[in-house]
């Protein structure tokens, strides 16, 4: 629902009960936490590019959430909200992490392994199975590139490509402007895009059908 | 046909590739978009451009149809979460005072090292300075008895 002025207003079942109990407080919080903990998870995995990772990111998310309620402003989507939470503690992680790059063969292993599954939960419609083992090659090599963008690039690519968020929301998530969002997107597809003409040079186009 | 100045005459085909991710997602003023869109009809190499950066998107956007492999054990519960929290702040606590009492057994060991090492140097010192108390006397006797010899 938008009002005139632009600003998402929410339902009912949306708005913190302020000034009641902390058991409904709670209650109100742990129904939020169930509408968009799927939708998080798959956040924060894409971000991480591991499922124990998500889980516990999520988690902290969550609870740093619930520590700050009474900041959220219930005219925006919670569930924008904690994504930003999420991606703040994700930049977090991402700083301390830097001092253990050393351990990044291990770190390294870890991760392939879950990429080639993941790319094998393409399905089959009716294509043929070379064509789905191109797609599927593609596919992987557009998640490694995704990967090792730059952390601010990756982000906006999460967000507006894989999560499907518009522009406005992604800077919402992100706290910038809605230009930058626009330049970092344009920016993180043009490195894909470079990476992809590498390896597959003039046959680049007929790849995706 | 320049890839600088290809395209009406107010849009340069560098400008439209800038622009191409926005237009792709329709995040375009509608001015900017038709003014895009005029260009890609007429310009190959833009319209290459676009159908690239459109690939790139359509295999995002597959990537986030394909659910990961995320299972929510099981579905987040805050008193399971303050359970584990205060579990991890046990366990540091835990952590802390081993670390202190550690780093006391190592202070105490290394003061009585050092405390022995002082004993030691004492005793050395009580020991050479003895010596040299005897030498010197013995030293004085024979000066005593060299200068009677020589009277």
């Amino acid at each position: 629902m938008v009002s005139p002025n632009g600003v998402m207003r929410m339902a009912e079942e949306h708005v913190l009960p302020l000034g009641k109990t902390l058991e409904e407080e709670r209650a109100w919080f742990e129904a939020q936490v169930k509408e968009c903990e799927a939708h998080l998870l798959r956040f924060a995995y894409y971000l991480t590019g591991n499922a124990e990772r998500a889980k516990d990111l999520v988690q902290e998310a969550f609870l740093r959430a619930f520590q700050y309620r009474h900041s959220f402003d219930h005219r925006y989507p919670f569930e924008n909200w904690v994504s930003a939470i999420l991606l703040n503690i994700h930049r977090q992680r991402e700083k301390k992490d830097r001092f253990l790059k050393f351990f990044s063969a291990l770190w390294q292993a870890e991760r392939e392994d879950e990429e080639e599954d993941f790319a094998e939960q393409l399905e089959d419609e009716g294509e043929g199975p070379e064509t789905i083992a191109l797609k599927r090659q593609v596919i992987r090599d557009v998640y490694r590139c995704i990967e090792g963008l730059p952390p601010k690039m990756k982000e906006v690519m999460v967000l507006c490509d894989i999560m499907g968020y518009s522009y406005e929301e992604a800077s919402e998530v992100i706290g910038c402007p809605i230009g930058t969002v626009r330049s970092r997107l344009h920016r993180a597809r043009r490195y894909v895009k470079k990476a992809l003409e590498a390896a597959y040079g003039d046959e680049l186009l007929g790849l995706w059908g | 046909m320049s890839f600088w100045g290809c395209g009406d005459e107010n849009m340069r085909c560098r400008e439209v590739v800038r622009k191409l991710s926005a237009f792709l997602d329709e995040e375009l003023s509608r001015e900017e978009y038709l003014r895009v869109q005029r260009h890609l009809e007429v310009c190959a190499l833009c319209r290459k451009e676009y159908e690239k950066f459109a690939l790139v998107r359509a295999v995002a956007r597959k990537l986030g149809d394909i659910t990961p492999r995320v299972v929510p054990g099981e579905s987040f519960s805050l008193e399971r979460a303050f359970r584990l929290v205060r579990r991890s702040r046990v366990l540091w606590a835990l952590v802390a005072v081993l670390g202190l009492f550690v780093a006391l057994l190592v202070f105490w060991g290394w003061q009585r090292a050092s405390f022995e090492d002082q004993i030691l140097d004492v005793e050395h010192f009580t020991a050479f300075s003895k010596d040299v108390l005897t030498q010197s006397k013995v030293r004085v006797e024979t000066l005593e008895f060299l200068a009677g010899e020589y009277r």
